[in-house]
């Protein structure tokens, strides 16, 4: 059941067609042979499953956004403000968003499970293709001597030697579900969950370049909405940055980042706006194609008003992906439930130090 | 399947999807360490409803509707969160404990491990026959044969009840057949006309049960000096509602025509009307004759019904029907007046050891004091009524907190549920959660012939007219 919050003018019969598919790829061969032969070594071994609260909703283990302060220098007056028209010009979008969550640990390692979304948003209706969950036992250091060099060059050269991997693991398989879509997206708005910064070993530029590239040669436009930002000028969120306006609107803060920020290794790859694409909306950090002009951004984000359901200022077709690539609390069960029948590992629950220690205080998942 | 937990003499359990369980099945969570299992049957069948199952559900909505899309899930980890979604909570009644094979001991003050003991079906036919010489088989529970001992109906008190239509009268004429196969003497009081082919096959050939059936003008023709004083005088008070002073004066009557050898209706007729008695007195006598007379139970006396010819027919075996069907309700309750006087001459003279009474909607017939009757005086003198309803509440509270065995058809009605709930043989939880829901033909047993475990079955089919001459429109 989706919130609407604009008028849908095509006839029902349109809305209601059986879709087609949306045609993408399978998950890449090397992907689902890496996810095998990880698995594959825990046969027999001791498995310690995550505890999962059942009254937690979606879970996602997703890191921090980038922090970020450009200063106190800089002051946030003077920048420019200009307004977002919705163009009732409909183009194809399509949003992608990737998931991964911890399921449990075993004596070596950790069992991760990722699944990454795309759903496009056509006239009358929506289609999405979800990828996985695909399971991988990330060994701790001292074990990575046995994943070989063929498996790490699979992830371009990723080392297997930390929980860093696993941050790895699912921008590779995002970033591979991006260059899936930039591929064969034509005319329309590429969204992606998060910011078009790039350039650290987890999140190598060359391929959010590539994807920025690709796109604009189908004539499309890559657009990243950040839900939440660690970017503050002057100890200030980006967020808190302007919002007493009630019209849709488009704050540049391009200029202060590029100042503040050399440009390398971290390297903005878009422009970098504070948006409100709807009346009702919240103010989000949107990353916009740096190749793109400013008319054409605008247009953009005109055209994505215009089009998409606008849900408290978020795009709907991103949240769509954002909510079916989440993990849920029982699909977590479910998970642990297939790794404990299909890999013979005996399931052994350790006693949580915390909660001996603390009892109910001190155990709640806010605590760090 | 796992242990939940315990609430009470409730034990809950978790099962997958792809582990047989229903309403009814006994399971034993048998704890190794500890060498014994605890005996539990399921009452109810639940989802396990954990709270983060909505979101799953509202991701599945999401997709009905304009939402469509494809899942590349290599590792078909969705069938595993569908398994999920369908997991059960088997709500269990704690039934006992077993040591050993068969040792079934009413004891449940002890847990067994949640995480060591394994759960398994229990075959609880093993425990209800147990060694009983008389099997007589009612049905099949989950495929499985059921037996029970013919010896638990004996001596007893027996209700069959359930909604129209589910199968009351078939497990009656069931119970009826074998007893009497048995060389149980059985009569039957049908309101109904419904047993009167119990002896011809479906294809209507005859079977060898000895079935005598006895109507109104048809082999029902009493004589009222065989019948004697008791039996008259109970059919004036009980059955036709004389008062007392005119009693006293209808046995006044009653004497001086047997001392004269003249003891007939049309002269008892005669001789009250010229009787110096009060005229109300005589009006009331008269009125309660004339009702006799109209009756058609009396039109030759010459050839009466005797206790001899009541005693051949069910003898050894024999099942004896009187037919009540088209008959008013003062002559039923004549009838069932007489019949009853009767069987209890027969056995207060020890010419029987028992027999077996089966009444068919006895509220119709049976006079108040009668359910007391049933259940003290004529329970001792050998007379074991099993009784035949489809409206609980018209059997009286002492008949259910007493019965012996009590067979529960489906109910869907509160107030019938309430009632027989009321079932001294079980917990009204568990009469209730079995008996909802349950199709025609399966049956909740209760009482000694399951040794108190309430079982269900679906109940054997018969090959026998079970249904009477029934004129039907659309044939």
């Amino acid at each position: 059941m989706l919130h609407r919050t604009q008028e849908v003018t095509e006839p029902l019969l349109q809305i209601k067609s059986i879709p087609e598919r949306l045609g993408l790829p399978a998950i890449p061969d090397s992907l689902v042979e890496l996810s095998n032969r990880s698995m594959n070594r825990l046969q027999g071994s001791k498995f310690n499953p995550r505890p999962v609260s059942l009254i937690e909703m979606g879970v996602d283990d997703a890191d921090l956004e980038e922090r970020l302060d450009i200063g106190a220098s800089f002051a946030a007056s003077g920048l420019k403000r200009s307004p977002i028209s919705p163009v009732k010009e409909r183009v194809p979008i399509v949003a992608c968003d990737a998931s991964s969550v911890k399921i449990g640990e075993t004596d070596t390692g950790m069992i991760f499970a990722i699944r990454a979304v795309a759903v496009s948003r056509q006239t009358g209706k929506i289609l999405y293709n979800r990828w996985g969950p695909l399971l991988f036992h990330v060994p701790n250091s001292e074990d990575s001597r046995q994943y070989r060099d063929d498996e790490a060059r699979a992830f371009g050269g990723l080392s297997l030697k930390t929980l860093r991997v696993l941050t790895r693991l699912r921008n590779h398989v995002e970033r591979w579900v991006q260059e899936v879509l930039s591929e064969t997206l034509k005319n329309g708005i590429l969204l992606i969950d998060g910011s078009l910064t790039a350039g650290t070993p987890d999140n190598p530029a060359a391929r959010v370049n590539n994807i920025l590239a690709t796109a604009r040669s189908n004539n499309s436009i890559v657009i990243g909405i950040s839900k939440s930002t660690q970017l503050t000028v002057g100890g200030r969120n980006i967020l808190g940055l302007s919002n007493d306006d009630s019209v849709p609107h488009l704050l540049d803060i391009t200029p202060l980042v590029e100042e503040e920020y050399p440009p390398y290794p971290v390297r903005f790859l878009g422009r970098v706006y504070v948006a409100k694409l709807s009346n009702d909306g919240f103010l989000f950090r949107t990353d916009i194609d740096r190749e793109s002009g400013e008319e054409e951004t605008r247009l953009a984000l005109g055209r994505l008003a215009g089009t998409d359901v606008i849900f408290h200022g978020y795009p709907e077709t991103l949240r769509i992906a954002h909510i079916f690539s989440t993990f849920t609390a029982n699909e977590i069960l479910a998970i642990q439930r297939f790794v404990a029948s299909n890999h013979h590992i005996t399931l052994q629950s350790r006693p949580s130090i915390r909660r001996s220690l603390f009892g109910p205080f001190g155990t709640s998942r806010y605590v760090a | 399947m796992r242990i939940y937990r315990k609430e009470g003499d409730q034990i809950q359990i978790i099962a997958f999807p792809d582990e047989h369980i229903q309403r009814g099945d006994y399971f034993l969570i048998e704890d190794a360490g500890l060498g014994k299992g605890l005996l539990v049957q399921v009452i109810d069948l639940q989802y396990a409803n954990v709270p983060g199952i909505l979101e799953d559900i509202l991701r599945d909505v999401m997709t009905d509707g304009e939402l469509a899309g494809e899942d590349m899930d290599p590792l078909n980890i969705s069938s595993e969160v569908d398994a999920l979604k369908d997991t059960r909570l088997a709500v269990c009644k704690i039934r006992g404990t077993i040591t050993g094979e068969k040792d079934l001991s009413p004891t449940t003050s002890w847990l067994p491990s949640r995480t060591s003991s394994r759960i398994r079906p229990y075959p609880v036919n093993r425990l209800i026959m147990n060694g009983g010489k008389l099997p007589l088989k009612v049905g099949y529970n989950d495929g499985d044969p059921i037996q029970i001992d013919a010896s638990g109906l004996d001596g007893g008190l027996n209700i069959i009840t359930g909604r129209k239509g589910t199968g009351k009268s078939h497990l009656a004429k069931l119970l009826l057949l074998s007893m009497a196969g048995l060389g149980a003497p059985c009569v039957v009081l049908d309101v109904n006309g419904e047993y009167v082919n119990l002896h011809k096959s479906k294809d209507g050939r005859l079977s060898s049960s000895r079935l005598t059936v006895l109507a109104p003008r048809s082999g029902i023709n009493f004589a009222l000096a065989k019948l004697g004083l008791r039996t008259m005088s109970g059919v004036l008070s009980n059955a036709l509602d004389l008062p007392a002073t005119s009693s006293k004066v209808f046995s006044t009557i009653w004497r001086e025509l047997e001392a004269r050898g003249d003891l007939t209706l049309p002269s008892l007729i005669q001789t009250v009307q010229s009787w110096s008695c009060h005229e109300s007195v005589r009006e009331a006598l008269i009125s309660r004759l004339q009702v006799l007379s109209e009756s058609g139970l009396f039109y030759d006396e010459t050839n009466p019904l005797t206790e001899e010819k009541i005693l051949h027919s069910i003898e050894g075996g024999g099942i004896l029907v009187v037919n009540l069907k088209n008959q008013s309700h003062i002559v039923r309750r004549i009838l069932v007046e007489i019949f009853l006087g009767e069987l209890t001459k027969i056995l207060s003279s020890n010419w029987l050891r028992a027999a077996f009474l089966f009444a068919e909607e006895a509220h119709l017939y049976l006079r108040e004091t009668y359910w007391d009757d049933i259940i003290t005086r004529m329970r001792h003198i050998g007379l074991f009524t099993t009784f035949i309803t489809n409206q609980p509440d018209t059997v009286q509270e002492t008949i259910y907190r007493q019965a012996d065995n009590v067979f529960i058809f489906n109910f869907t009605n509160e107030h019938d549920l309430e009632t027989i709930g009321k079932v001294a043989k079980s917990d009204s939880e568990t009469i209730r959660s079995l008996i909802r829901g349950t199709p025609a033909r399966r049956c909740l047993l209760l009482g000694n012939v399951v040794h108190d475990l309430p079982l269900m079955v679906d109940i054997e089919q018969l090959d026998v007219r079970t249904m009477g001459e029934t004129r039907l429109f659309f044939s």
